[in-house]
């Protein structure tokens, strides 16, 4: 840990992995830490009420952390992830009602069938600019909604019952808390995958081809390709939120994939925090216990997420998460900074690529680096 | 008899006063304090290096950004944050990088220029009116239907110039007018400002290049950190 | 063919509506950037509101019609003056994608969940304007209100294109949303423009609202849907070109009532939600749209 050269603990040198170098530990110990601290909670909550309430925030929580990475990170609009939740559960309990899947095996097909419906879609649509997979996922709750309750065969409006749990136990409260620390895994391993992408190169890359995605593209990020992992991966956490959902309620409604479950997700993530993980866990487990214990929310639910969306918006667009980093410290600026510092070292390396272009820079003496220092100089101002 | 003393002519007022201007992002002063004055006709020429605020400094005499200070056009008063007040006194900006609309017509840029004097209602009356710039860029005549987001750097820097052009400004401001233009394009800028200043135009120019500021103004003044500097370069 | 032609008339009037809202989404994103998520919501309170005015509250019907577009212009006005001034022209707030959908989107939100509370879960269809039964040229039957919507989407389309088209300030709208430096400098005050037309499209869907719900009754959760295809609409305009949404809009309610009649009654939304999804996800050039600004 204290080798010299080596980056200090907790922070990953941008975009550079050399032979030897120390891994991030940062996801690695989220998704541990996640795990021993739900695994905790919920054994705490012996499957009371609150446990199943808490669960169930859980399986939310696993797509709003796929969610962070595509909107908060990649602003990339889609609102596809409650449609790719109910594939997920659906998924799960047609496979394991139907053809005698065992959970672990139905959550690895649900995976698979994630990620080829998505690289479908996404394979042509992310082509075009963002806006039109926006449309396009504005369309798919509508008919998928209907198709589901009117299909016999996916249960019309009961849904299907009798979806296994993940961990069975001698009763049903242990079962609860077995099942649940499995989903706190699954939770765990989520976050981690995703802390990963978003500390590691890939990361940076996004995050340019969110900013300006001319300026990403000049410095060789290839957006079609980074468009497209952000969307499966995306997608694929959704669904496996979605098999956690099945698996801990036991059964399969329609309304995991109706508009409402959507909104519900899109208010998770903007409230609690949409470029942060933690945020998002956070406020999914919140937010989903707060709409289903109090009757008051529950009757006013659109005035209601009306408002908080709006206030969110206009004072803390990065949420509660947001706020309280600002008032820890300035991880983020200092992300904000070395990925500055990255992209301007690119251009500058890209720009002295060819002879002309270095003559070009010397002709016209120290217009590009005078650029990034009064970008990094005088930027205390701006945002 | 006494000799009367003759009656002192009126000093001539000077088209644009620029008086204690400070402009702030936030926490940052970009600019500090700049009083400088141009007389009618004049060319001045505002150099120094990037990031020192010369940008700032007549963005905010445009009236695009919030300034403390006074800035008085032949007299007039401007109120502080309204570019449409400073087009009507006739003062115009044309802004470093250009801010054409790219979707638009070349026609329907250089139309809009008029905006804030015009009181057409038909886009195309509004259009005849200011088709006479076509005299000073007849290279613009046939690229008119042509989008402006599709035009080359350098006949993008002569829409937004017969933009500007268009509003009939006396006094006229240009921030970095050849950024990023190759040097053919850059000097007909220059031999287009060089002809504006022998007729009756009052120009204040920002520019990088000393070389190029000098070649048509008639003298110069240096920004360093947000403040003008006393001495002037007079030119040889 | 009478079937055909009473087809075609019905999809004419609820593409009519989806082409208008379209039309609405489009010129007001060329102002400034941002969908009118809330379009359909605003033709829920003019048609929900005249209903309860003139059916519950007892007015007569020309005040019912004008307290409700004054209630709707009211919460337009209100909806920019507070939340889009301080996001835009303080540059508070979200930006970038993000503020394309979610501020139109918090405020459907609202007014969905405001219209429930008020008017409760009743289906509302407020007394029609031009009063009688369908019209009948030989089998063909159109229903009055249908035809007054048509002929009122065709007008305030063509209005709407030559306005943008033929006049300065049409133009200057346009350049609003091009560039925001570009703009202030020769004098437009985008908030302005944004603000103004942000009100009459909102007038304008209300309008519609009111004209249309006697023929199919709307209820408060009415809104999100018909923006949803109002959207659509737009997308295949580029956002951008009011005539084009209008057809678009019309396209999508003839093929709506055609799949309907021909194939399946229940299942026609399904379809057509379907196969626009498809043609979208296959063919994203039809919607023409450029690279997105930086």
């Amino acid at each position: 840990m204290n080798r010299p050269g080596v980056s200090r603990p907790g922070v990953s040198r941008p975009g550079v992995s050399r032979p030897g170098a120390k891994r991030d530990p940062v996801p690695l110990g989220a998704a541990a830490g996640i795990t021993v601290a739900g695994g905790l909670v919920l054994a705490a909550m012996n499957g009371s009420y609150l446990g199943l309430t808490v669960t169930t925030g859980v399986a939310y929580a696993v797509v709003t952390v796929g969610m962070v990475l595509q909107l908060g990170y990649s602003r990339q609009l889609a609102f596809s992830q409650s449609v790719f939740m109910g594939v997920g559960a659906y998924g799960t309990g047609v496979l394991e009602t139907r053809y005698g899947f065992g959970s672990l095996e139905s959550l690895l097909a649900v995976i698979a069938l994630a990620a080829a419906a998505s690289l479908l879609i996404g394979a042509v649509i992310t082509r075009a600019p963002g806006l039109a997979l926006a449309l396009a996922t504005l369309l798919l709750p509508l008919f998928i909604y209907q198709l589901a309750t009117d299909s016999g065969w996916l249960g019309s409006f009961s849904g299907i019952n009798g979806v296994l749990p993940f961990w069975s136990g001698p009763d049903y409260e242990a079962t609860l808390v077995r099942s649940g620390i499995v989903s706190v895994l699954l939770l765990g391993l989520a976050a981690g995958v995703v802390l990963r992408v978003m500390r590691s190169g890939i990361g940076l890359q996004l995050m340019a081809m969110a900013e300006d995605e001319r300026l990403g593209e000049s410095i060789g990020v290839s957006l079609r390709q980074r468009r497209l992992e952000v969307f499966v991966l995306g997608s694929v956490l959704a669904a496996v939120g979605g098999a956690v959902l099945a698996s801990t309620q036991g059964l399969v409604t329609p309304d995991v994939l109706s508009e409402s479950a959507e909104i519900t997700l899109l208010l998770m993530v903007f409230v609690a925090g949409r470029k942060s993980v933690a945020g998002a866990i956070s406020g999914a487990v919140v937010i989903e216990y707060l709409t289903t214990s109090t009757s008051f929310i529950s009757t006013n639910l659109g005035i209601i997420e009306g408002i908080v969306l709006l206030l969110i918006l206009l004072i803390e667009p990065d949420g509660v998460a947001g706020a309280v980093d600002r008032l820890l410290g300035h991880r983020t600026d200092q992300w904000a900074a070395s990925l500055r510092a990255w992209s301007a070292a690119r251009l500058q390396a890209r720009a002295h690529s060819t002879p002309e272009s270095a003559e070009r820079e010397l002709a016209a003496p120290g217009h590009g680096t005078r650029d990034v220092e009064a970008r990094g100089g005088g930027d205390g101002g701006g945002s | 008899m006494p000799s009367a003393t003759p009656p002192a002519t009126p000093p001539a007022t000077p088209a644009l006063e620029v008086e204690d201007v400070s402009v702030s992002y936030g926490k940052f002063l970009a600019v500090e304090s700049v009083t400088l004055t141009v007389g009618a006709g004049e060319c001045v020429a505002v150099i120094g290096p990037n990031g020192h605020g010369k940008s700032s400094m007549v963005t905010a005499v445009a009236g695009l950004v919030r300034r403390g200070g006074v800035v008085r056009v032949f007299g007039q008063v401007l109120p502080a944050a309204s570019p449409g007040a400073a087009v009507r006194a006739g003062l115009v900006l044309v802004p470093e990088r250009r801010h054409l609309y790219p979707a638009l017509s070349t026609r329907d840029n250089i139309m809009l220029g008029s905006y804030s004097r015009t009181r057409r209602i038909r886009a195309r009356q509004a259009w005849q009116d200011v088709s006479w710039v076509l005299g000073m860029f007849p290279e613009l005549a046939r690229l008119l239907e042509q989008q402006a987001g599709t035009l080359s750097g350098g006949q993008q820097q002569m829409v937004a110039l017969a933009r500007a052009m268009a509003a009939r400004p006396r006094v006229l401001l240009l921030d970095e007018p050849c950024l990023g233009l190759a040097e053919a394009v850059a000097r007909r800028v220059y031999d287009w400002l060089g002809e504006m200043t022998r007729t009756d135009m009052t120009i204040l120019l920002v520019e990088e290049n000393p070389v190029h500021a000098l070649l048509v103004a008639d003298r110069a003044v240096r920004m360093y950190k947000g403040l003008v500097e006393r001495a002037e370069a007079r030119p040889a | 063919m009478s079937e055909f032609l009473n087809l075609l008339a019905a999809g004419l009037t609820s593409g009519g509506i989806y082409g208008i809202f379209g039309a609405c989404l489009a010129v007001w994103f060329r102002v400034c950037n941002v969908l009118n998520l809330a379009v359909g919501d605003f033709a829920m309170l003019g048609a929900v509101g005249t209903a309860w005015l003139t059916q519950t509250a007892g007015l007569p019907f020309g005040a019912g019609i004008a307290v409700a577009l004054a209630g709707v212009g009211l919460v337009a006005w209100l909806f920019d003056r507070v939340v889009l001034h301080l996001a835009f022209d303080r540059g508070a707030g979200a930006h970038g994608i993000v503020s394309v959908f979610f501020y139109t989107f918090g405020l459907s939100l609202l007014l969905e969940g405001a219209a429930r509370a008020m008017f409760g879960t009743d289906v509302f269809g407020a007394p029609a304007i031009w009063p009688g039964p369908a019209l009948a040229v030989a089998d063909f039957h159109v229903q009055r209100a249908g035809l007054l919507v048509i002929a009122l989407a065709i007008v305030s389309g063509l209005l709407l294109w030559a306005y943008l088209r033929f006049t300065v300030s049409g133009r200057a709208a346009s350049a609003c949303g091009e560039s925001v430096l570009g703009s202030r400098i020769v004098g437009i005050d985008s908030a302005k423009f944004r603000r103004r037309i942000f009100i009459v499209t909102a007038l304008l869907a209300a309008l519609f609202g009111i004209v249309e719900s006697p023929i199919t009754g709307y209820t408060y959760a009415s809104g999100p849907t018909l923006s949803l295809i109002g959207v659509v609409a737009a997308g295949f305009a580029a956002f951008r070109q009011p005539g084009r949404a209008v057809a678009a809009g019309l396209a999508i309610g003839v093929a709506e009532a055609m799949l309907g009649g021909y194939v399946s009654t229940s299942y026609s939304d399904v379809l057509l939600y379907a196969i626009l999804f498809c043609i979208i996800i296959v063919r994203p050039e039809v919607l023409g749209l450029g690279p997105e600004p930086a």
